[in-house]
């Protein structure tokens, strides 16, 4: 028997969000993105801002990701409105390879379904998967690891459902790196908050993240996070000690078993 | 029998080519299975919803492939192209009762042959130069070699 349809009309947006508590059982807040903000995120697209300052945490970074997730704006239109609002074709290059980033995964999910939960490669941190946690530690999940920045980060991933790119890398370096827990437990988590979850972008730039899908395992330090994310998290050292090291340190500290730095 | 068009949550927009290369109703199923097997969380479920309410679509609360082929009758379906396996799983339980026909979404870089997707420069050195232009330019139809004086 055919069930009667849904509602798509709403008095407000409390009255919606009160809907899809009902039909899908879950609790929580809703993120303050709305999917109706498409076209200011493009009126306020900047391509050549973007390729200057987008690894900043303040940077003009397009957050398109929700709506290109959910094809809402597509791939194309996003490049061809990058390139009209340049004089330089240069100045939309690292926006447009960026787009290129979510093309490929998708096409690397196309070819290689089985890589989006399975180890592309072995690790390369000098330790086997074998090595790492199954399972999510609860302070992370929490955000109540006693690193101050990271639990920013996570409590704005469960706050606002979005993550600056650059944050999500910072968090999943910490959840593999430093807590040694496998990267397939991150990415649930990660997948379980974010509003532009997708399975492919997602867990293979864990995969990037882990090793297991790139020549090296990323690290990042304090100082790192000081340049990029300033005052708007958590940087002070006092509140970040297992991060506030040189490379050289962290990376030997992190990997002691890795032949070549 | 009916014709459907089954709008999924990656092309949720009216625009979508699916909208006009499907024919009769598009409905969007409500499938809190599938959901939960792609480790949806709440706020991106109330995102869905949202879009969802701006599309001429027809909601729907059930098992996605149950669902589909009650309504279809048996007619055909025509949806989105995705690589998403879970969602590459149910169009393959489809297929096996009705026609399905999946439309790809605009293009976004043409390429001859098949990338190398071991790296992602690879694949980006030869998707480059199309990525670059409006529209992904003009495809190279006949590969790397045809049609060059040697």
């Amino acid at each position: 028997m055919i069930p009667a349809p849904l509602p798509r009309q709403f008095p407000d947006r409390a009255a919606l969000i009160d809907h899809v508590r009902m039909i899908s059982g879950d609790e929580g807040d809703a993120s303050p993105i709305t999917a109706t903000d498409l076209n200011a995120a493009l009126n306020a697209l900047d391509p050549a801002g973007y390729g200057k300052t987008r690894n900043f945490l303040n940077g003009k970074v397009t957050r398109l990701s929700a709506y290109i997730r959910h094809g809402m704006v597509s791939l194309n239109h996003v490049r061809n409105l990058a390139l009209a609002r340049v004089s330089r074709k240069a100045d939309a290059e690292k926006l447009v390879q960026e787009l290129g980033w979510r093309e490929f995964w998708r096409k690397v999910q196309a070819q290689h379904p089985d890589w989006i939960w399975t180890d592309v490669e072995a690790y390369k941190t000098g330790f086997t998967a074998a090595d790492y946690t199954d399972d999510l530690p609860d302070d992370i999940a929490a955000a109540e690891t006693g690193v101050a920045a990271i639990d920013d980060i996570i409590t704005r991933l469960k706050t606002d459902g979005y993550l600056h790119n650059h944050l999500r890398m910072y968090l999943a370096s910490y959840v593999v790196h430093w807590r040694q827990v496998k990267w397939q437990a991150g990415a649930r988590f990660m997948l379980s908050h974010l509003i532009d979850a997708d399975l492919a972008s997602n867990n293979l730039s864990w995969q990037w993240i882990a090793s297991t899908y790139s020549s090296k395992p990323y690290i990042f330090n304090l100082e790192n996070m000081q340049k990029y994310c300033g005052s708007l998290i958590t940087t002070s050292a006092q509140h970040n000690a297992p991060l506030d090291a040189s490379y050289e340190e962290l990376s030997a500290r992190l990997f002691p078993h890795k032949q070549e730095f | 029998m009916t014709d459907l068009i089954w709008i999924h949550d990656e092309c949720l927009r009216a625009d979508h080519p699916v909208f006009t290369e499907g024919k009769g109703e598009a409905v969007f199923i409500w499938d809190k299975d599938y959901m939960n097997s792609m480790s949806m969380g709440f706020k991106q479920k109330v995102f869905i919803y949202e879009a969802l309410t701006d599309l001429p679509v027809t909601i729907y609360q059930g098992s996605t492939p149950a669902l589909l082929l009650e309504l279809a009758q048996g007619g055909g379906i025509t949806t989105a192209a995705s690589p998403n396996p879970y969602l590459r799983d149910i169009m393959t339980a489809l297929r096996a009762r009705l026609e399905l026909t999946t439309v790809e979404d605009e293009v976004f870089a043409h390429l001859s042959g098949t990338p190398d997707l071991r790296r992602f420069f690879r694949y980006w050195n030869k998707a480059k130069s199309s990525a670059m232009q409006p529209h992904g330019g003009t495809p190279d139809l006949f590969g790397d070699s045809f049609g060059r004086s040697s």
